[in-house]
């Protein structure tokens, strides 16, 4: 085997135990403070959900750095984080406000959390008028909207659309659907749904500015069915919450089913769409190397985002939709696939330092964000054992 | 050429880890620092604006906002005035209370408000005042936005 583009790292040149375990000492030291805030908690609960969490997190970065495999661990983090960020989301939206619906009062009051989608709308207002079209919280909490801006500033820098696979709390939930099957029973998609996302993202924008209100939130976003709602008082909230509820279903539990395809990621969000457009300022990237490549169309079937076609396979690149999950890398037994940093060379056996270096970053943003969720829920979960009640 | 770029690649790549881990440990200085030098605020569509004006009842507050006609670029031709009532327990069952928006010294509106049931009603004196668009019940107090047109 030509070590030059290997992808998963073969037998002879995986890291023994020894090695592995010096890998990931600065990922547990990083997961340990992170998780803990510097401060280990004394609470049982809490301390049960830490200790859990750790181990859980560490041993998925322990299994991508031992096996060379990416993907494989990764969707399993990126799932239950998801699925944890639902969970503890809702618990705490019914333990502050006593329900998932908000109210024009919520409204006006600014409670209502901030999340990622609600940056690219925000951006032509908030550069004409110095303020942000959100009923939210500048400053100060987890959900406010500044903080909401750093996060994604960093992780667009650090991961460039690596953001969708790695950071985004939405993102599993439709990977989680996508994999429920062994097979897809919708195998062909035109590609002309590609550019759906980006009029999606053009229509919000403007519509945003016009109206000076979130019209993604307000009237598209599907994750409102599992986060949170306006508050059912008229004919146009009733509207809304169908047109959410639908699109979840839709575009988030039936089609990711049947195509094996992150649907709603990869076809419909807005964030994945600027998301593309931020990508190039990131230095990480995935590569084809087309003389290896024996055409077996094996990553085009495996893409989630239908990042990958024979096209790009010819330039040796995946397109700009590329959310660097690493399933196309996996999946090549070809090794032909590969991370890549922008600038070195493409050949000279250090792709496993390429996506070693790619991982490092993307993990701690996945260990940090999951970690607060993952040991939230944990909690919620043990005390709804306990007491009957998550509160 | 190809070795500095490839350097630089490195150094980008490492520090990416760097930005990983600051953009956590530095969430805090950097949403304040980002605040600090934009001024930015939450749209007044939402906050209802700067407070101009309070009155102390004693037992409770008055906060009149600023009448809000902010558009993208320039101003609406309708827009609203936010009035903030609290604490919640100080608060009689009825509240009326006379404002004057536009410092002309006249009152403009009277709006009366009724903490027990929500329910709101403008006497307006001048034509710019419109209606009351909604009341709403506050974690902490009552608050009532008046639709106004410009004058």
């Amino acid at each position: 085997m030509n070590k030059d583009t290997a992808g998963i790292v073969p037998a002879t040149q995986q890291p023994g135990i020894l090695k592995t375990l010096l890998l990931c000492l600065p990922m547990m030291i990083i997961t340990v403070i992170m998780l803990s805030n510097g401060m280990l908690p004394t609470e049982p609960a809490r301390l049960t959900a830490f200790i859990l969490t750790f181990v859980f997190i560490n041993v998925i970065f322990f299994l991508m750095i031992r096996t060379g495999e990416t993907d494989r661990w990764r969707s399993i983090l990126f799932v239950t984080y998801a699925v944890c960020f639902v969970v503890s989301f809702i618990a705490n939206l019914i333990e502050v406000r006593g329900s998932m619906a908000l109210s024009p009062a919520d409204i006006i009051e600014g409670l209502a959390p901030c999340c990622h989608i609600v940056i690219p709308m925000t951006l032509i207002p908030a550069a004409l008028t110095k303020t942000i079209i959100f009923p939210g919280t500048i400053i100060g909490t987890k959900y406010a909207i500044v903080s909401m801006f750093v996060l994604w500033t960093g992780a667009t820098i650090a991961l460039g659309r690596g953001f969708c696979s790695w950071v985004c709390f939405f993102g599993g939930l439709d990977e989680g659907f996508s994999r429920l099957f062994k097979k897809a029973r919708i195998k062909d998609v035109n590609p002309k749904w590609n550019y759906l996302p980006y009029t999606v993202l053009l229509l919000i924008v403007l519509a945003s500015a016009v109206t000076l209100a979130p019209f993604y939130c307000q009237w598209l976003c599907p994750f409102k069915t599992v986060t949170e709602y306006p508050e059912i008082t008229s004919v146009k909230t009733v509207i809304q919450a169908i047109i959410f509820i639908s699109l979840f279903i839709a575009l988030v539990m039936v089609l990711p089913a049947l195509t094996k395809r992150r649907i709603q990621c990869s076809l419909f969000c807005p964030m994945g769409a600027f998301q593309s457009l931020t990508n190039k300022i990131n230095v990480f990237n995935v590569r084809v190397d087309p003389e290896k490549c024996i055409k077996c169309k094996k990553c085009i079937q495996t893409c989630p985002t239908f990042s990958i076609n024979e096209e790009t396979i010819a330039k040796g690149k995946t397109a700009i939709t590329c959310m660097k999950c690493g399933k196309c890398i996996d999946a090549c037994k070809q090794n032909a696939i590969f991370y890549h940093i922008s600038g070195t060379p493409l050949t000279g056996g250090r792709v496993e330092i390429y996506r070693r270096l790619f991982i490092y970053p993307a993990f701690i943003f996945l260990a940090t964000m999951s970690g607060g969720f993952v040991q939230d829920a944990i909690v919620k979960t043990i005390k709804l054992i306990i007491t009957g009640s998550m509160f | 050429m190809k070795k500095l770029k490839s350097f630089l690649g490195y150094i980008w790549a490492v520090a990416a880890i760097i930005i990983a881990l600051a953009t956590f440990f530095g969430q805090s200085y950097f949403s304040r620092a980002l605040v600090a030098t934009t001024g930015i605020t939450v749209n007044p569509r939402y906050s209802g604006g700067e407070i101009i004006k309070t009155v102390d009842h004693g037992n409770y507050k008055t906060a009149m906002h600023r009448p809000v006609f902010d558009a993208l670029i320039g101003q609406t031709k309708e827009g609203f005035i936010q009035i903030n009532w609290a604490p919640a327990a100080g608060l009689p069952q009825v509240i009326s209370e006379g404002f004057d928006y536009n410092s002309d010294g006249k009152e403009d509106f009277i709006v009366t408000l009724n903490t027990a049931t929500g329910k709101a009603t403008l006497a307006s004196s001048n034509p710019a005042v419109l209606d009351i668009e909604k009341s709403y019940h506050l974690k902490n107090g009552w608050a009532v936005r008046v639709l106004l047109k410009q004058p």
